[in-house]
């Protein structure tokens, strides 16, 4: 285990980073998925660990960084960009590669429009994913309703039927691990986003990865995301059989391709 | 129905009841295809008896939507698919939405099992 925790202070809040301390002079910053942290980029760090600097942080209100004033949550992707791009200022990094998963797979989009980076690669994310019902929203975060256990079904209907026990255990204790009002507040920014009308603002080289065995962030929606990605430079690897996790269901395929795209960047 | 029955009870009873909570569980749950409508009576996640029709008292929980709603869930065979607002075709809830995500999971499992049977 190669793998280096520490925190940073950003706007005051304090923020959990880890790293894989790999020898690349620029770092690819790594986004979770709603809800999680940045345990679902340990595999992704062992198997680049010799080649890439990964560094992945949990957002404010998830896993070990703490929530904002009066234990609020982030809902808003434009804030969560803030936040993503005061994390890297914080780090020291200018030209960041930023890789995200599902809502994370959102966000980079988002950073790719409004700020400087190198390039991004989105995995099951979209630029317009409005798919949760409005009643499953407000009774994330209900006294009497269980957040882990009422939504337990939703993730596990997004692992792809190839991925081992081992790694779909791992992510259903993620589900048990939730805190409501912080799902809450990442399923309304992943219902409210909708970034088709900026996409071709991008202009930085952009890979999607696509766990192709996924029915709510789809095969179509990643492909007409891409459709409209029309002056960046676009790779595009689905990877059958996992799912939405894909990051922690196949870190192999996921960091194959991630590393071919880096040998693109010259990174 | 009456195979739905034996198999929740059977061999499906230890998943349904721990890992799907079904043990916590006792009520009505109502299942509507088309114009068939089939309520299946609980006590801890053991089902008691099946009765067509719908709950005099009213629902406590199910699912309900045509023929064509129910062969596509059978594809997938995820409650979350099918009440997801960005598919088509999807299965709409009976009940309070308090009670019905209280219960999703129950009611995810049995009507998953009840795909592969039905």
């Amino acid at each position: 285990m190669s793998i280096r925790g520490f925190y940073l202070t950003v706007n005051d809040i304090k923020i959990y980073c880890e790293t894989n301390d790999g020898p690349s002079k620029d770092p690819i910053i790594c986004l979770h998925t709603a809800g999680r942290d940045s345990r679902q980029y340990h595999d992704m760090m062992e198997l680049l660990k010799d080649k890439y600097n990964l560094i992945a942080f949990d957002m404010p209100a998830h896993g070990k960084s703490w929530p904002l004033p009066a234990n609020e949550v982030v809902n808003k992707f434009e804030d969560y960009g803030r936040w993503v791009w005061d994390v890297c200022k914080a780090l020291e990094v200018d030209n960041p590669t930023i890789i995200g998963c599902s809502m994370g797979g959102d966000i980079v989009y988002h950073m790719a429009i409004e700020y400087p980076v190198k390039a991004i690669c989105s995995m099951q994310g979209a630029d317009y994913t409005a798919t949760v019902n409005d009643a499953i929203l407000e009774l994330l975060n209900h006294p009497y309703v269980s957040c882990q256990h009422s939504h337990l079904e939703f993730s596990e209907c997004l692992i792809g039927r190839a991925t081992s026990q081992e790694r779909r255990d791992f992510i259903m204790w993620g589900v048990m691990t939730e805190i409501g009002k912080t799902k809450q507040g990442d399923l309304t920014m992943y219902n409210g986003f909708d970034v088709r009308d900026r996409m071709s603002e991008i202009t930085c080289p952009v890979l999607i990865i696509q766990g192709e065995d996924d029915p709510i962030a789809t095969v179509e929606m990643a492909k007409a995301t891409a459709s409209r990605l029309r002056n960046a430079p676009v790779t595009y690897k689905g990877i059958p059989e996992y799912g939405h996790f894909i990051a922690v269901e196949n870190p192999e395929k996921v960091s194959e391709y991630l590393d071919e795209f880096m040998q693109t960047l010259g990174v | 129905m009456l195979q739905l029955q034996e198999t929740i009870n059977g061999p499906e009873a230890e998943k349904f009841l721990n890992y799907y909570y079904g043990k916590f569980f006792s009520g009505n749950i109502t299942l509507i295809e088309d114009e068939e409508k089939v309520t299946l009576t609980l006590h801890k996640g053991k089902i008691l008896e099946v009765v067509d029709g719908i709950p005099s008292e009213g629902y406590d929980v199910g699912v309900q939507g045509t023929k064509a709603a129910w062969d596509k869930f059978c594809t997938h065979k995820s409650l979350s698919v099918a009440t997801n607002k960005g598919n088509e075709l999807n299965l709409s809830t009976l009940g309070s939405p308090i009670t019905f995500r209280q219960n999703f999971n129950v009611l995810a499992q049995l009507i998953r099992v009840y795909a592969g049977i039905r």
